[in-house]
């Protein structure tokens, strides 16, 4: 970007009056700057990118990006990532997908984040990593048992699928601890261990706070949020599908 | 009183995500960029100027992706043929984290430029040395002696000491 282009780019913000040598093709580009800032706003909210600002501005740049490096890897949980939930799903950077799927006679039904379950429900979990090689799964509920669904033990490598639905090779039922459960699908473009996946979730859990796991940022993370302490799903009524599950009429 | 950063995300959430989407060639990773670009003036606000806030985020986002790709590059599935923006990020820069400086930036209440991103703007984005200048506060020649404490590193700048107003510029960003 050179620095006419800056200054276009200034002019477009209404930084700086257009210069009086402006031709025409910079006055078109100075419209379409315009057009793609409203563009950039639609798709990236100023409430919701300003939640996750605040919480990046809580941590000094270079001690997110020194906590990346495995052998300070511990250090993570000392990072208080304080991310505020926007929305009921969060995504900060990548695209990955956590699914969960209550497992019904006729067939699996999607769940969406803020759905009530009934304790005994089983569950499958599924993901779209998009291209993300390394992922890690838990949950954690509100009497914080924290739960790693993937992988299979902490010190196995968490390799991701890296296109495509992939679902886990086990279900399983929801227990009855009352609340929120939340469901944290952490995905890396790099080797994770799922060993401080699961730190960051106890940590969470001793905290009892509601934020995002205490990690890097460049680690993305991807959470839904189920409810146990209904007798009736939500999820369930706004579905066709789901309401013979419950023997409604 | 400081920046009300909301009014600045709004007004220059466009520019900056594209700055960073040149240096970085990735939207995901630049959208991280540019959340880290508002964090960075949200935490430095009450110190800074409400005046030339593009510039200033401008050099702000370029710093930041100048210490993403210096970070990315030390996994190897990362790695890419080194390029003149790589060879930039990976240069040690002497001066810049010296506490005088650190000191005498705060003092003005501004965010320090630094002499990896004047040099990004030198051979990146090709802007002359009396740019460099105006835009930094420094003379032509402080810039020049800025940059070429790099050359080690970065060999498109080792005629930069006493030699012409420009070099070409060669690789980078698209």
């Amino acid at each position: 970007m050179t620095r006419r282009d800056l200054l276009l780019e200034q002019v477009a913000c209404g930084d700086v009056a257009p210069p009086l040598d402006l031709t025409p093709a910079e006055q078109q580009r100075i419209e379409e700057l315009r057009e793609e800032n409203s563009r950039v706003l639609q798709r990236q909210p100023a409430d919701r990118a300003l939640s996750a600002i605040r919480a990046r501005a809580r941590r000094p740049l270079a001690r997110r990006l020194a906590v990346l490096v495995p052998a300070v890897a511990v250090a993570m949980l000392l990072v208080v990532a304080l991310v505020r939930r926007g929305d009921d799903i969060v995504n900060k950077g990548g695209r990955p997908q956590l699914l969960i799927y209550e497992q019904l006679p006729q067939g699996a039904r999607l769940l969406r984040s803020g759905d009530g379950v009934r304790p005994g429900t089983k569950i499958q979990l599924a993901y779209v990593a998009n291209g993300n090689p390394f992922g890690v799964i838990v949950s954690l509920d509100d009497a914080g048992t924290v739960s790693m669904h993937w992988p299979a033990a902490a010190t196995h490598t968490p390799r991701l699928e890296p296109r495509g639905e992939t679902r886990l090779p086990h279900a399983f039922e929801l227990d009855a601890t009352p609340g929120v459960e939340r469901f944290f699908l952490v995905t890396s473009d790099a080797p994770l261990e799922a060993a401080t996946v699961m730190s960051a979730a106890e940590a969470l859990a001793r905290a009892a706070s509601q934020e995002l796991l205490p990690l890097p940022a460049s680690l993305k993370q991807t959470v839904v949020l189920l409810r146990k302490d209904v007798e009736q799903s939500p999820g369930a009524l706004d579905s066709d599908g789901g309401l013979g599950a419950w023997g409604e009429p | 009183m400081g920046i009300d950063v909301e009014d600045a995300y709004r007004r220059y959430a466009g520019m900056v995500l594209r700055r960073c989407t040149v240096l970085l060639r990735d939207e995901d990773i630049a959208l991280d960029a540019m959340q880290d670009t508002f964090a960075c003036l949200l935490r430095h606000r009450a110190r800074l100027k409400d005046r030339g806030l593009s510039s200033l985020l401008f050099r702000i986002a370029t710093n930041i992706c100048l210490n993403m790709l210096r970070h990315r590059r030390r996994h190897p599935e990362d790695l890419q043929p080194a390029d003149v923006l790589d060879r930039i990020a990976h240069a040690a820069d002497p001066i810049d984290g010296l506490p005088t400086r650190i000191w005498w930036d705060r003092l003005l209440g501004r965010v320090p430029v630094t002499t990896r991103t004047l040099a990004v703007l030198y051979l990146v984005d090709g802007w002359t040395l009396d740019e460099l200048a105006v835009e930094t506060g420094l003379s032509v020649g402080g810039v020049r002696k800025r940059l070429a404490k790099l050359s080690a590193a970065v060999r498109e700048l080792e005629a930069i000491e006493g030699g012409p107003d420009r070099t070409p510029a060669t690789g980078g960003a698209p």
